[in-house]
């Protein structure tokens, strides 16, 4: 099957002088929960940014769907949606409207995209918040606002980045079965996240980043393999990578 | 050595001068001081006209009550205070009112200073209309007394918790301020009716101070307020300058949303649809809908008068045009650094399409509606011609001009 998301000897940063990510190649199939995971500053989200288009590779290429931002624009970002880390809002909308934005920017079919937005405001209990504007919703809320959006033009590929800060329980485990649901109906995800347990329960492959490089990717006996240890939790493996080589001890 | 608070003030207040000042040379270098200079003549030259020849019947008592009543009422607070400060400050609460102090002073001085400036301009007319009782230092001494007093009614409402209260606070103090300049200016009402209404609004209103839950220092409502002052400073200065985008308020206003509301569900319409709401929610709606009022209050009374055979009517209707497509162009500013932009699979000349008819479309409408009045005033006079070709005028600014600077102007957006 071919792959949604191709990264291609990624490397990239904010000076041309000093990269920030080296040399990073993984792909993403149809159907797959990827789990990035990484200490703070590793780079995830300098490869976000990336594969978004926000920033320009020094080096190699970021295909999704088998083009590049490049070549054709337009197919390239309707083939994704994006939940940002912290969420990004517009103030003068309300959340049903940012949702009416998202449908029109994706072009979805109106009776769909209604049809759409009502089940979404139920199964993340904000039906009651509709009509509020950004700044009257809580971080949690924000950040449920975000996901809805995402979820709305049901696009082949999804890119998360930090989905359960602020989230309240209800709202992470809405979350995760929708995005088991969203996964088995051929959609691929990639995930970056600090909660490792969640991640472990619910990836099928995942992407260890460390000082910009990858440090180990695969399904989670392959990181186990790569970290020597077979049976341990992910947690411990990913301690393993971490605190190995130059002795540059986690910060947080 | 910690610093003190009084310091921490007056370092505020010396980084926001700075802050400020190298926009003020853009504004100076626009020729804005040139039409304020132009507006004050103007302003002379009629006033000088109706000081000499005060028409029969002129409400000299109503524009005082109009001109004092705001300028004794208002009472503004700038504390400099950030969102950052209720980590920081909020430990040394004890120590605020030193801080605060110096707020008072600054707040209070510029206000009277300000109100009394209104007073003295306002004297010539109400000393040559109106057959008064009290002299011109009675009456600023009294209005010092009134200004005082609101000022601690002003703080007292601020630290009103439930925002209802302090909506109600402030309309009676108002409204009890009115009452209060138009007994003081109208000497036909007797002192002991005027006393009795007073102690009886006074007492209800003292009532109603009691009432409410207060806050001992109303933090989030004066970093609010600071915040708010702050936005209508670079919101001025935005309209000669780029300056930086501060977080905007959104009002919800129902009567204009529905407007933005029909905006036909399209791809093709997604930068219409957003910056229409921008348009109607952000503080420009505002500004917009004030400014339409007035030009159309102002070219209604300007077309009655016949100003210059209606010419000066138009003239005066073609600026308040103006004037509103400069505000309503400002929209471009507005989502330049969204990240949507980058991540919405659309073309990125639509989203400028988008913001220019946008832009156009709210001119016209504000266009139209302050034409209706102007029209009428003049066709009421047989001014047809002026009534017309005013028209045919403003039509070829929004189809023609508009458009242009529009695009000029997010072209110099983009190359920064």
């Amino acid at each position: 099957m071919d792959s949604i998301l191709q990264v291609k000897g990624l490397t990239g940063g904010y000076s041309p002088r000093r990269p920030v990510l080296h040399d990073l190649n993984f792909e993403i199939k149809p159907g797959e929960m990827v789990g990035m995971i990484g200490l703070n500053g590793a780079g995830k989200s300098t490869t976000i940014k990336h594969i978004l288009g926000l920033m320009k590779p020094h080096k190699g290429e970021v295909l999704i769907k088998g083009t590049t931002l490049e070549t054709s624009p337009e197919q390239y970002r309707s083939a994704f949606a994006y939940v940002p880390e912290n969420p990004v809002l517009f103030d003068e909308l309300t959340v049903q409207e940012h949702m009416r934005l998202t449908g029109m920017a994706y072009g979805v079919e109106e009776a769909r995209y209604k049809e759409r937005s009502k089940h979404l405001l139920d199964e993340f209990h904000m039906n009651a918040k509709k009509d509020a504007f950004s700044n009257h919703l809580s971080k949690g809320m924000k950040q449920k606002v975000m996901i809805m959006n995402a979820l709305l033009p049901e696009p082949a590929l999804y890119i998360i980045d930090e989905p359960f800060l602020g989230l309240d329980p209800l709202g992470i485990r809405s979350l995760l079965e929708r995005l088991v649901r969203v996964k088995e109906s051929g959609a691929a995800i990639l995930m970056s996240s600090h909660i490792l347990a969640t991640v472990e329960a619910y990836c099928d492959r995942f992407l260890v980043v460390h000082q910009g490089k990858m440090a180990a990717q695969g399904t989670l006996d392959e990181i186990r393999e790569q970290a020597g240890a077979p049976g341990i939790s992910l947690e411990e493996a990913f301690y393993r990578f971490v605190m190995a080589g130059d002795g540059d001890a986690p910060v947080s | 050595m910690r610093q003190s608070l009084d310091a921490l003030w007056q370092q505020r207040a010396r980084a926001f001068r700075l802050e400020i000042f190298p926009y003020l040379r853009f504004m100076v270098q626009s020729g804005f001081p040139g039409f304020v200079v132009l507006m004050i003549i103007l302003f002379m030259i009629g006033y000088g006209t109706v000081l000499r020849e005060p028409p029969a019947g002129f409400p000299t008592l109503l524009v005082g009550v109009l001109l004092l009543t705001p300028l004794v009422s208002w009472s503004p607070m700038r504390t400099w205070l950030h969102p950052a400060d209720v980590v920081f400050l909020m430990p040394r609460e004890q120590e605020m009112p030193g801080y605060l102090r110096r707020s008072w002073l600054y707040n209070g001085s510029f206000t009277v200073l300000l109100m009394l400036g209104g007073l003295l301009l306002f004297w010539p007319l109400y000393n040559r209309t109106v057959d008064h009782d009290y002299a011109l230092p009675v009456i600023a001494l009294v209005l010092i007394i009134l200004k005082l007093f609101n000022m601690h009614h002003a703080w007292r409402e601020r630290r009103m918790a439930w925002p209802g209260a302090r909506w109600v606070s402030r309309f009676v103090r108002w409204l009890l301020h009115a009452v209060m300049i138009a007994i003081l200016l109208d000497s036909d009402v007797s002192m002991g009716i005027a006393l009795l209404i007073i102690t009886v609004i006074c007492l209800a209103y003292l009532l109603l101070l009691r009432i409410p839950k207060q806050h001992a220092l109303p933090w989030e409502r004066l970093i609010e307020e600071e915040q708010a002052t702050r936005r209508r400073y670079y919101r001025f200065l935005g309209a000669f300058i780029d300056v930086p985008v501060l977080p905007q308020r959104a009002h919800r206003r129902g009567y204009l949303a529905w407007l933005a509301a029909r905006v036909p569900y399209r791809e093709s319409n997604t930068y219409r649809y957003l910056f229409s709401h921008t348009m109607v929610r952000a503080e420009i709606g505002g500004i917009l809908v004030r400014l339409t009022l007035l030009g159309g209050l102002v070219g209604y009374l300007t077309g009655e008068g016949a100003l210059l055979e209606g010419w000066g009517a138009a003239a005066v209707y073609l600026l308040f045009l103006f004037i509103i497509s400069v505000q309503a162009r400002s929209v471009t500013m507005v989502h330049r650094y969204s990240v949507w932009r980058h991540i919405y699979p659309l073309p990125e000349k639509r989203h400028q399409a988008s913001v220019v008819s946008v832009v156009q479309a709210t001119t016209a409408l504000c266009g139209v509606l302050m034409w209706l009045p102007l029209a009428a005033a003049l066709i009421l006079d047989g001014y047809y011609l002026v009534a017309a070709v005013v028209a045919l005028l403003a039509a070829l600014y929004v189809l023609v001009l508009l458009p242009r600077r529009t695009k000029r102007r997010l072209a110099d957006a983009e190359e920064d």
